[in-house]
């Protein structure tokens, strides 16, 4: 049945313009563009005070660690510009994934997930729109973290009579990004699985140290964690070390601490009620 | 228009949903009517593909929900007033709307004030916001898109009686411009004043649907009479229910019957009749508990039919 009544589209509801009136038959691919979600998921990490301060925080703590080491560091290494980009960027990779677990969680946590999935039904999108706007987040935090650490070696060489050192290999530039982008998506990936805040953080930080230390205590798995283990491959991705071994546990390891959690979350996702 | 077929949800053995079919015509405000926990809400989710049914279907402008494109601005939809981030301010939850529908930041102020929320409300997080605030952010949101359909799921709560006199206007001038409106409600005068159509839901399953009118005809007639005493022997005689008058006056009575049933009795006992009518003081609430009392206690009414 199609509307019978007579479509006056001016004058619309108390004096607001509508565009149309009755019933039109929607044409058209359902939902909305990726990029407006883009648009939408990135606005929607900063725009809440739990999330400014989150990256407040961020680049706080960042700055205190540097200063810490340019006040107290051993002036012949620890304040070279390499070795500064590689503290601030170890504190980042330990904040950053709360990003992560928190742009996930708020939708159950905060219920805003009954707005964002009825604005796009697939729920598959936003999970993705989600990825790649915390991963593009955790690329920014390392470029401050460069100027950062830039900053702190200036310092350093005014303050402490350091020698000018600002060589940085490339290739662990890029295992600091890799490291960084990988750790945002491990938190999300825990956010989608385990939905609570709470308990999506203290898993992330807890679970994969309790495995290391259950593979220390049973001599049978010293083995098979090194296959398992997300934290050591990543550590030597960003001191930028990396041998074929070491590339291989990074594989593994990403495979069941990040993709697991985010393909194994995003299943539950798209079938579950949300309410 | 909204179109829900054998809609059912179950949760293991629990069926929240039941079967149930109806429609939402557009031009008209059609009140989705039930106690609390009778499955409104989840029928409602069910409608914008947050609650996978366990079977029916549901389509809203002929399609499934998942399948419309850029939904938000074809189907407002104000589910659950609470739902907002707490820490983001009702300005901001707006500014998001507007880009999700693809509408120019501009809207946002023609919304506000539209919904009666000042500047200064708006800058403030939602954390601080009262019920009926949410609300009025609730329905400013859903109308963002300037949607064909609207489905809202207990407006009225924690609205103060302006609001809900406010809201009455909104979506009456909304259904008037041939949109559809579906809400629901536990607050049987708030829906019984706004609702064209009724969907009367109990335990999941629906207890009767149709024009307000029609379901209130259903409710028997009312009827004055020279001689009241005779006239209720006379229609108790012939097997009809009459009910003394609630307070009005005592040569009223309430008939459980059609004005012919009554008009024929009143002529054998000899009665005159000075008025005869739809009842009115009935009205939906005693529909309304009748039928919801009887969802909740099936067995008792299945014996007394026996």
């Amino acid at each position: 049945m199609t509307s019978t009544l007579p479509t006056h589209g001016v004058q619309g509801i108390q004096g607001i313009p509508a565009a149309e009136s009755g019933d039109r038959r929607p044409v058209g691919r359902p939902g909305i563009t990726f990029s407006r979600l883009l648009v939408l998921e990135a606005r929607k990490l900063v725009d809440t005070r739990s999330g400014r301060w989150l990256l407040i925080s961020i680049g706080l703590i960042t700055a205190t660690a540097l200063a810490l080491v340019v006040w107290f560091g051993d002036p012949a290494a620890d304040t070279w510009f390499a070795p500064l980009l590689e503290v601030a960027a170890l504190v980042q990779m330990v904040l950053f994934p709360v990003l992560g677990i928190l742009a996930m969680t708020a939708e159950f946590s905060q219920r805003t997930g009954l707005v964002t999935f009825t604005v796009e039904p697939r729920r598959m999108r936003v999970v993705l729109a989600k990825l790649a706007v915390a991963g593009a987040w955790a690329v920014v935090g390392l470029l401050v973290a460069v100027g950062l650490a830039a900053i702190a070696h200036l310092l350093a060489v005014g303050i402490r009579d350091v020698p000018w050192n600002w060589h940085l290999d490339a290739g662990q530039l890029g295992g600091l990004a890799l490291a960084q982008v990988l750790g945002v998506a491990q938190g999300l990936g825990f956010g989608l699985l385990l939905t609570s805040p709470a308990l999506a953080i203290v898993s992330y930080f807890l679970v994969p140290e309790l495995w290391s230390v259950l593979g220390g205590l049973i001599p049978r798995l010293e083995r098979v964690i090194p296959w398992v283990d997300l934290t050591r491959p990543a550590e030597v991705l960003t001191n930028g070390a990396m041998t074929g071994t070491d590339w291989a546990h990074l594989a593994t390891g990403s495979g069941v601490w990040v993709a697991l959690p985010l393909l194994a979350g995003t299943w539950l996702l798209v079938r579950r009620e949300i309410a | 228009m909204i179109r829900v077929h054998d809609l059912t949800k179950r949760y293991g053995r629990f069926t929240a949903v039941d079967a149930v079919s109806f429609e939402a015509r557009p031009g008209v405000v059609t009140g989705f009517l039930g106690p609390n926990g009778a499955g409104k809400s989840t029928a409602m989710r069910m409608l914008c593909a947050l609650t996978p049914p366990t079977s029916g279907t549901a389509t809203i402008l002929d399609r499934r929900y998942r399948d419309l494109p850029n939904p938000a601005s074809l189907v407002g939809t104000l589910l659950d007033a609470s739902a907002q981030h707490a820490g983001r301010s009702g300005r901001e939850v707006l500014t998001l709307a507007a880009t999700a529908v693809g509408r120019p930041h501009s809207r946002v102020g023609e919304l506000l004030e539209l919904v009666g929320l000042t500047d200064r409300e708006s800058r403030r997080r939602v954390r601080h916001y009262s019920l009926g605030m949410r609300q009025r952010l609730g329905i400013a949101q859903a109308l963002m898109g300037d949607p064909q359909v609207l489905i809202l799921d207990e407006p009225a709560n924690g609205l103060d009686p302006q609001g809900i006199h406010w809201m009455r206007e909104l979506l009456r001038g909304f259904a008037d411009d041939g949109r559809t409106v579906l809400l629901s409600s536990h607050l049987l005068h708030e829906v019984e004043q706004i609702a064209d159509d009724l969907v009367l839901i109990g335990r999941g399953r629906i207890l009767a649907k149709g024009p307000q009118s029609e379901l209130l005809a259903g409710t028997g007639v009312s009827v004055t009479s020279l001689d009241p005493p005779r006239l209720a022997a006379a229609l108790i005689r012939a097997g009809l229910t009459v009910r003394p008058p609630e307070g009005a006056d005592p040569r009223t009575l309430v008939v459980q019957a059609t004005a012919e049933q009554v008009g024929r009795v009143a002529l054998e006992a000899q009665v005159v009749l000075t008025d005869l009518r739809p009842s009115q003081g009935v009205g939906l609430e005693q529909l309304f508990l009748e039928l919801t009392a009887d969802a909740s206690r099936a067995t008792d009414r299945s014996e007394v039919a026996a």
